[in-house]
């Protein structure tokens, strides 16, 4: 990325004409593919901020005429919404803890470890992954019911976790595959052990990889509806995504108080996603440049 | 696809001749040991519920009774594969699938191949650009409700552009307009991870490859096609598989934005599959649908990794 | 219009939320993660839920399950009941439990299909009641009437009646009506209509869709589909038809036909098409929506949702010949597995004391009474939008009208609105889009029996 950044500078200090054009076409595109991507998030916001007679309104003003903020004091004062984060938060932290721990053992075993039986491992993965999760929801409520775990923010968590691990570990494995041979052999002639090369070595070299992993399973959880609307069924434990979908189907939740609660129940994925950025591209795409 | 299955790992190291008898049982033991506790575990929440799952399916179980399931044989699938609603929801599931595949895909695609080029700002235009996959679903889909609200939508102002719009279309009760609103939602949602993963594959492309070939006098699309696809080959292929799954599985948008309507247009097999068991508490049969589903996903899935090992056959 | 539109949100819980969440973000940071997570029962837990805090914890505890304890007026009524009884009880603690509406009949239905309800006394939809009856999952309650002296009981028990015992207790009937916006009815010099054909005419003379005016609203979209059905089973009354009888749907009947039909018109000449149920309700809300099919215990909602509104409020008479309209029952409930049946059944009794279940009723602004003797004429006096629309009017339940579709009320709908669906969006005709409904209803019935 580094060396590409620096090209920027020579790129564009050779300005023939035709390289002029191209560089207009190429800012050009890029504005309007940046501008369609952001559009919705925009007018989430515009919506959010603004009281909603100026949106309801056809045509509705691209600008923002008025900013306001009753609309957040009224959700948070007329909706349990930061019991709702607290259980969003509460899940997807879980869940992506979860995932650390899991996907690690996991993707060690897939990527550095030499042993029969590993490509039955993958399979299993891979075909945990395809399932519809719908198809299992009620045998899981039976199954939770009896074990009594209903109506527990951490059962949901192991359920989100158990979902969305096959990719975790996936993710993991292409970061552990690119930590040199050399490296790890060195470490066991030095006597370390296989675990011990494992923490030592390999976690700390791939520390994106478990940034993308954690992002990855924290989304997954705080995004999940399904099963969260059916496994907590007390108020007291429902999560964001569900309480939203109730604010959905009341219909006199004024619009600019919804869209609040939308922006609301975003922003800290954003936020999540923005501080760990960095670490997030080189962490997903290691597996990917492998191939 | 192997890549996802695992085979395609890094070879481990040779094992050090010098170590004890012990120390050798131990490292045979490992993978076995570091990996039990996740097939116990995704056994136990996912393997398990399955087999429930499809021997429920050759059950009929009584609503609210406590009467045991009746074992029925193969009464479910025989009412499924007569049922055209069952074949028509397939049909579904699999353009929207495809579609997404094809959308989602060419956008990240296109995206990441902008992203490869230096420009200013570009740290920042990424940023946007990765908004959506940040943004949870259930947002989204209140986002786009509103945006296409055919009294008060905004798209409606691009739409009334269009020569004979004069009327705001309703975007989501014409069956071709919400499919293809679906599509484009999920792709929305779903491109910026692609197109990341596109991008780092990008970035991996030795530039000598480029600049040999410039040599030779390649124009910029042999470059592309004959450069930039075949590098980045796996990748793509892998992502297809991905967005496969992912927008197999699509329940969310679809389910809260047209529930499947209008006229079961956008009606996939997971919306179906609920539907059936919460709509018409037809649980049994539901079951019977969610192992069709899996099955397809399945051979869609073995229909990759047999493209795979053949190619890596090939190649070798 | 339907039952979870009309909720609110209650102050004092949300108040209880946030003191909960602010305590627990502090536990955040580490150990506390896993303590904050425990299931139900633990004290941490407790402090959240909507129970008023009288627990002194040796109290026999029996869980009330209901959707509307954060419904405005009829949650807050509800609660002060509930602390009301906990206080009078020295042996006795009933725990409200809230379950969002559009998640209450799917979660009782899952909990039923894996063979145990949850909750010791639920209430449950008219929909809902007789599946749960037919399943044998509920206990008697004529000891209730017996020991109250209730002698006068609405008609509409019946449905909920087996083998001579009575299994559920109306809380709350809701009926539809028309319910129109005074200013804008005197703005186009407009008088209710009588006939169905009137109605349609001035529902298109309160229109204008260049200025976002629209005669009439009603749910219309798959995607709601409860709501949609909800709303679309009153449309068998204009020509005084019925959706089914036994086992066979007469989805291709004149009447229904008919009825729908005038509902397509209505969509046709009045209705904001594609506006999705909380778009009609704030077009509504602000004028631009002149009348729409309501329940009356919306109505209730609008004094605190729409001040400025209410006061315009007026229903009209029923516009069709035979002055019916659907009347949905809500009936209280008690879990044949519960181990607490005997104190349920107490509450229960409280709860339908004569005196108690007016005062109940009167708080929630509902204007249908159960027990008809119970009704004060003083109270129903004062609500300016009861007459005539409310009132005079004979009332039929969902159980009259579906036949023994009333066991599988949603899957039979769900076969009306998605054909229905195809007229409003894909041009088919009425005749055509009911019989292909007909014969999928049909097939239902086939299968169900």
């Amino acid at each position: 990325m580094a060396t590409l950044e620096t090209d920027t500078s020579a790129t564009l200090r050779k300005q023939t004409p035709r390289r002029i054009l191209g560089s207009i076409g190429l800012y050009l595109t890029v504005a309007v593919v940046s501008l369609v991507t952001i559009f919705p998030v925009y007018w989430m916001m515009i919506s959010a901020f603004q009281p909603s007679k100026y949106i309801m309104h056809f045509p509705p003003p691209l600008l923002p005429q008025e900013l306001t903020f009753y609309q957040f004091a009224e959700l948070f004062g007329e909706r349990p919404v930061a019991l709702w984060l607290r259980n969003s938060f509460l899940i997807a932290t879980m869940t992506m803890l979860l995932c650390m721990a899991l996907s690690v053992l996991g993707a060690y075993a897939l990527s550095s470890l030499r042993w029969t039986g590993r490509n039955l491992f993958g399979l299993f993965l891979l075909i945990t992954q395809m399932l519809p999760e719908i198809l299992i929801l009620i045998p899981l409520f039976v199954i939770y019911r009896r074990l009594n775990m209903l109506n527990s923010l951490l059962s949901l968590a192991l359920i989100d976790a158990a979902f969305i691990l096959p990719i975790c570990i996936w993710i993991l494995k292409g970061v552990f595959d690119n930590v040199p041979p050399e490296v790890l052999d060195a470490s066991v002639v030095d006597g370390c052990t296989e675990l011990g090369a494992l923490w030592r070595i390999v976690l700390p070299l791939s520390a994106p990889g478990l940034a993308a992993v954690a992002v990855v399973a924290f989304f997954f959880a705080w995004n999940e509806y399904l099963y969260a609307g059916i496994m907590l069924s007390s108020g007291q434990y429902m999560p964001a995504s569900v309480g939203l979908s109730t604010l959905k189907a009341i219909a006199q939740t004024p619009v600019e108080q919804y869209m609040a609660a939308g922006l609301v129940f975003s922003v800290l994925p954003v936020a999540f996603y923005l501080s760990m950025q960095r670490y997030i591209v080189s962490g997903l795409t290691a597996g990917a440049v492998k191939g | 696809m192997s890549e996802l299955a695992g085979a395609s790992g890094r070879a481990g190291r040779p094992n050090q001749s010098e170590t004890s008898p012990r120390a050798r049982r131990r490292r045979y033991l490992l993978p076995f040991a570091l990996v039990l506790p996740i097939v116990l575990y995704e056994g136990l929440l996912i393997v398990y519920p399955i087999a429930q799952g499809i021997y429920g399916s050759f059950t009929r179980i009584e609503l609210a009774s406590k009467n045991p399931p009746v074992w029925v044989g193969w009464d479910n699938y025989e009412r499924m594969f007569s049922d055209p609603a069952f074949w028509k929801v397939i049909q579904t599931t699999l353009l929207f699938t495809a579609l997404v595949i094809v959308v989602a895909l060419s956008v990240g695609l296109f995206t990441a191949l902008l992203f490869n080029r230096p420009f200013h700002f570009r740290p920042v235009a990424r940023g946007m650009l990765m908004m959506p996959w940040a943004i949870p679903e259930v947002p989204v889909v209140m986002i786009f409700i509103w945006i296409l609200s055919p009294q008060f939508g905004v798209v409606n102002i691009l739409a009334r552009l269009l020569p004979g719009v004069t009327q705001n279309p309703q975007w989501l009760q014409v069956p071709e307009l919400a499919m293809g609103w679906m599509v484009l939602i999920s792709s929305w949602k779903a491109f910026p991870f692609y197109s990341l993963v596109i991008l780092a594959a990008l970035q991996a492309i030795p530039q000598e490859l480029y600049e040999a070939a410039k040599v030779d006098g390649a124009n910029p699309l042999q470059l592309f096609w004959r450069i930039t696809i075949p590098s980045i080959g796996t990748t793509l292929e892998l992502l297809v598989v991905l967005a496969a799954i992912f927008s197999f599985k699509q329940f969310t948008i679809i389910f809260l934005m047209t529930g499947g309507g209008p006229s079961g247009a956008t009606e996939t097999i997971v919306i179906r599959i609920f539907n059936t068991a919460f709509r018409f508490y037809d649980y049994s049969y539901a079951t019977a649908l969610g192992v069709a589903g899996f099955v397809v996903s399945l051979v869609v899935a073995f229909f990759f990794i047999l493209m795979q090992a053949r190619r890596t056959q090939e190649a070798a | 219009m339907s039952d979870h539109d009309v909720r609110q949100q209650n102050e004092a819980r949300s108040l209880l939320n946030r003191r909960d969440f602010l305590r627990n973000a502090t536990a955040l940071a580490g150990i506390g993660l896993l303590a904050a997570c425990a299931p139900a029962g633990q004290p941490d837990a407790e402090s959240g839920s909507a129970a008023p805090a009288v627990s002194t914890g040796k109290k026999q505890q029996v869980r009330y399950l209901s959707w509307w304890f954060d419904e405005g007026n009829r949650g807050e009524t509800w609660l002060n009941f509930v602390t009301e009884f906990n206080e009078s009880q020295t042996e006795i603690e009933v725990v409200p439990e809230n379950i969002p509406f559009d998640q209450y009949t799917t979660k009782t239905i899952v909990g039923a299909q894996s063979g145990q309800l949850d909750g010791d006394i639920i209430m449950a939809t008219p929909e809902l009641a007789p599946r749960l009856i037919q399943a044998d999952l509920l206990v008697p309650l004529d000891d209730v009437l017996t020991r109250n002296n209730i002698t006068d009981l609405s008609s509409a028990h019946d449905a909920l009646r087996k083998e001579g015992n009575l299994y559920g207790l109306d809380m709350v009937t809701v009926a539809f009506g028309i319910l129109y916006n005074q200013q804008r009815y005197e703005e186009a010099n407009i008088t209710p209509a009588k006939t169905p054909d009137e109605w349609v005419e001035v529902s298109a003379a309160l229109t204008n869709r260049d200025e976002q005016k629209y005669g009439f609203f009603a749910t219309h979209l798959v995607s709601e589909a409860s709501d949609f059905w909800f709303q679309l089973e009153e449309w068998c009354m204009p020509y005084d038809g019925i959706w089914a009888e036994g086992k066979t749907p007469l989805l291709t009947s004149d009447p229904i036909i008919k009825g729908l039909k005038l509902f397509k018109q209505m969509y046709d000449v009045a209705m904001p098409q594609g506006a999705d149920n909380p778009t009609g309700y704030r077009l509504f809300q602000t004028g631009a929506v002149a009348q729409g099919l309501y329940v009356s215990a919306a109505v209730g909602a609008f004094t605190k949702d729409a001040p400025e509104l209410y006061p315009l409020l007026r229903s009209a008479p029923i516009p069709w010949e035979s002055n019916k309209s659907i009347a949905r029952i809500h009936p209280m409930m008690i879990n044949k597995d519960s181990s607490v049946i005997e104190e349920a059944l107490e509450f229960v009794t409280y709860m339908y004391k004569p005196d108690n279940y007016r005062r109940m009723v009167e708080g929630c602004q509902d204007v249908i009474f159960a027990q008809p003797s119970a009704a004060r004429q003083e109270y129903l006096d004062n609500l300016e939008w009861l007459k005539p629309g409310f009132s005079g009017v004979e009332y039929v339940t969902p159980f009259d009208i579906v036949g023994d579709f009333v066991f599988n009320f949603n899957e039979f709908g769900q076969i009306v609105i998605t054909n229905f669906a195809d007229v409003l969006n894909a041009g088919k005709s009425v005749e055509d889009a009911m019989e292909v409904a007909q014969k999928q209803a049909e097939e239902l019935a086939e299968r169900i029996s």
